[in-house]
């Protein structure tokens, strides 16, 4: 019985099988002509995707213009093509010119780089129906879209330049600098030159600095400064980096600049007290621990790490793009990157900027004998003028 | 006859010389009014600099004012008379027009000596944060040579003819267009530029541009 049961099963499996091969086979091919059906309707339709960006491109090409120099690229429509040949000018006249005097970055501009990686458009001041749309651009330059300038003035078109050439300096920066780097020098690029007042600005930053290292580094040493400059570190930065009224001083400040609230500031206050007004130095140095260690490790702020890099990059005869090419190499220090970047030891580095640092200790409030004797004779000049003048004769 | 000049310029002068005696006691309490405030803290060297910023050109700009004023009353008188007065006068013209700058420069004596004594007593008056010194005398030297350069340029420019001063704002618009001109074109050297470069050579930009600081490092 089992063994009747059990042979049609396998004839019909077999059955199957055979009567199975012709029939997957058609399937197969009408797979097969489905496919090439699908791939021809694709090739038809990019055919015509393609044939639409061409003319489309081909319109863009009508309606405006890619204009290139140096660091910028710039999309312009045909009819502002004059236009977005000065603005490009005042890019590159602002990035050779006016980069050096003009305050570096603000802070406005600063966060308004930091938010453009997704394209967006920058309203200018000047000219309100101008836009800058800033795009990522290739090699690490930045790219601009100029819409709606038709009434852009002089005014504007120097506003726009300098805009576009900050944006694409900090762009390329922030695409060239590794994040350390980039951490260290703070956010800001180096610059080709240090002005006498960029000194006298450092020099005060490290006189008035409540930390000994800073103070120490403007009387000459050089340990100190590496601790200023953040390539060397204290083992304790509380205990070590401030005397009793230097911590004191440090507390009263920060405290004053953050303006705490509620449970923070209930819990601060009686360390506060302590500290400030009972002189404590024990509970300043707990108060250093416990809220401000972590804003130890930059005495005397950014400017001293700006300052020396400007100087090494001037040092070195080199400007900000080699700078921040040498800066870029990855795997070393911060310390051994600036020595490669100036071409000396690093300590010889330092030496010489402290020196220039030190240097710029004076005051410009004191009036010098050459400019007192120069206003006396310009006095009389011009009432000797004034007396024997053509009227009077 | 000096006396009467210097009586009747003051007279023109006086609600201006008022203004600028007070404003020349009062700005150098700005100046020092965060060290009255009686800091807690003793290092407040940061704060004690800040109002430069802002006290610093009003320094200049008062000086400036003093001179200007100073220039204008010496020849407003003559300007009024037609120039009839002086031509009568039995004294050379030049004599006249010395008379005219003394008084001038008498005028702004007092405000000159009244903003050193106030930079003095507001100096003293504070303790100054360690790091830090006053300037009160340079203070003053700056102020008082600012006044007396403004003042002597006007002097000057008053004095010329209607003709020389056609010329002179010729000149002075010539020198506004390659101004321009200077700037538009990128050139390296415009009229400012030499004009400040000069003005560095001879010192004087370091009197009028230098810090106007009462308490500075």
């Amino acid at each position: 019985m089992s063994s009747v049961r059990r042979f049609p099963v396998w004839t019909l499996a077999l059955l199957m099988v055979v009567g199975a091969l012709p029939v997957s086979s058609g399937a197969q091919d009408r797979l097969t002509a489905l496919r090439r059906r699908r791939d021809a309707q694709i090739a038809r339709f990019e055919a015509a995707k393609d044939s639409t960006d061409r003319a489309e491109a081909a319109a863009q090409v009508v309606a405006g213009d890619t204009l290139t120099a140096s660091a910028f690229r710039l999309f312009v429509p045909a009819t502002n093509t004059s236009l977005g040949q000065d603005l490009l000018a005042a890019a590159e006249s602002a990035l050779r010119n006016s980069w050096l005097r003009v305050p570096p970055f603000d802070t406005t501009v600063l966060s308004l780089s930091v938010e453009t990686i997704p394209p967006r458009f920058v309203r200018l001041p000047g000219s309100p129906s101008s836009e800058l749309r800033v795009t990522n651009g290739s090699g690490g330059y930045s790219a601009a879209q100029l819409t709606g300038a038709h009434d852009a003035d002089s005014a504007a078109v120097s506003e726009m330049g300098l805009t576009l050439a900050r944006l694409s300096y900090i762009r390329r920066m922030r695409s060239v600098i590794p994040g350390d780097v980039f951490a260290w020098v703070g956010g800001l690029p180096p610059f080709d030159t240090v002005s006498a007042d960029d000194w006298h600005m450092v020099s005060r930053r490290l006189r008035f600095s409540p930390s000994l290292p800073a103070q120490q580094c403007l009387d000459g040493d050089v340990r100190a400064c590496r601790v200023v400059l953040g390539v060397d570190s204290l083992a304790d930065p509380a205990h070590d980096a401030f005397d009793a009224e230097g911590r004191r001083v440090l507390v009263y400040y920060l405290l004053q600049r953050q303006r705490l609230s509620g449970a923070e500031a209930r819990d601060t206050a009686a360390m506060r007290r302590q500290c400030v007004d009972g002189r404590d130095d024990a509970a300043c140095e707990r108060f250093v621990r416990v809220y401000l260690v972590s804003q130890l490790g930059n005495f005397g702020g950014q400017s001293p790490r700006d300052s020396f890099l400007r100087f090494v990059a001037v040092r070195s005869s080199r400007n900000a793009d080699s700078a921040l090419v040498m800066l870029s190499n990855r795997g070393l220090r911060i310390a051994p990157r600036l020595e490669a970047l100036g071409g000396a030891p690093f300590d010889r580095l330092v030496g010489e900027w402290q020196q220039r640092v030190a240097g710029h200790n004076g005051s410009s409030a004191s009036v010098t004998a050459g400019s007192t004797w120069a206003a006396m004779l310009f006095t009389l000049l011009f009432c000797t003028m004034g007396v024997l003048g053509s009227r009077w004769r | 006859m000096l006396r009467t000049l210097i009586q009747e310029q003051t007279r023109r002068m006086l609600p201006v010389l008022a203004t600028l005696m007070v404003a020349s006691m009062a700005l150098p309490y700005w100046s020092v009014r965060i060290l009255h405030a009686g800091s807690r803290v003793p290092a407040g060297a940061t704060e004690a600099l800040m109002p430069f910023l802002v006290i610093g050109p009003a320094y200049a700009v008062c000086a400036l004012i003093l001179g200007m004023t100073a220039a204008v009353s010496a020849w407003s008188a003559d300007d009024v008379g037609k120039h009839v007065y002086a031509l009568t006068l039995p004294i050379p013209r030049w004599h006249y027009a010395l008379l005219r700058a003394v008084a001038g420069f008498v005028l702004m004596l007092p405000v000159c000596v009244t903003f050193w004594l106030a930079t003095l007593g507001w100096a003293s008056s504070v303790e100054i944060p360690p790091g830090l010194r006053a300037y009160p005398n340079a203070l003053a030297i700056r102020f008082a040579f600012t006044a007396f350069m403004s003042f002597s340029l006007m002097f000057w420019a008053g004095s010329i003819t209607k003709r020389t001063g056609r010329i002179l704002l010729g000149v002075l618009v010539a020198v506004t267009i390659l101004e321009v001109l200077g700037s538009v074109l990128g050139l390296p050297w415009t009229p400012l530029t030499l004009v400040a470069w000069l003005g560095g050579k001879l010192s004087l930009s370091s009197m009028i541009l230098g810090r106007w600081s009462l308490v500075d490092v």
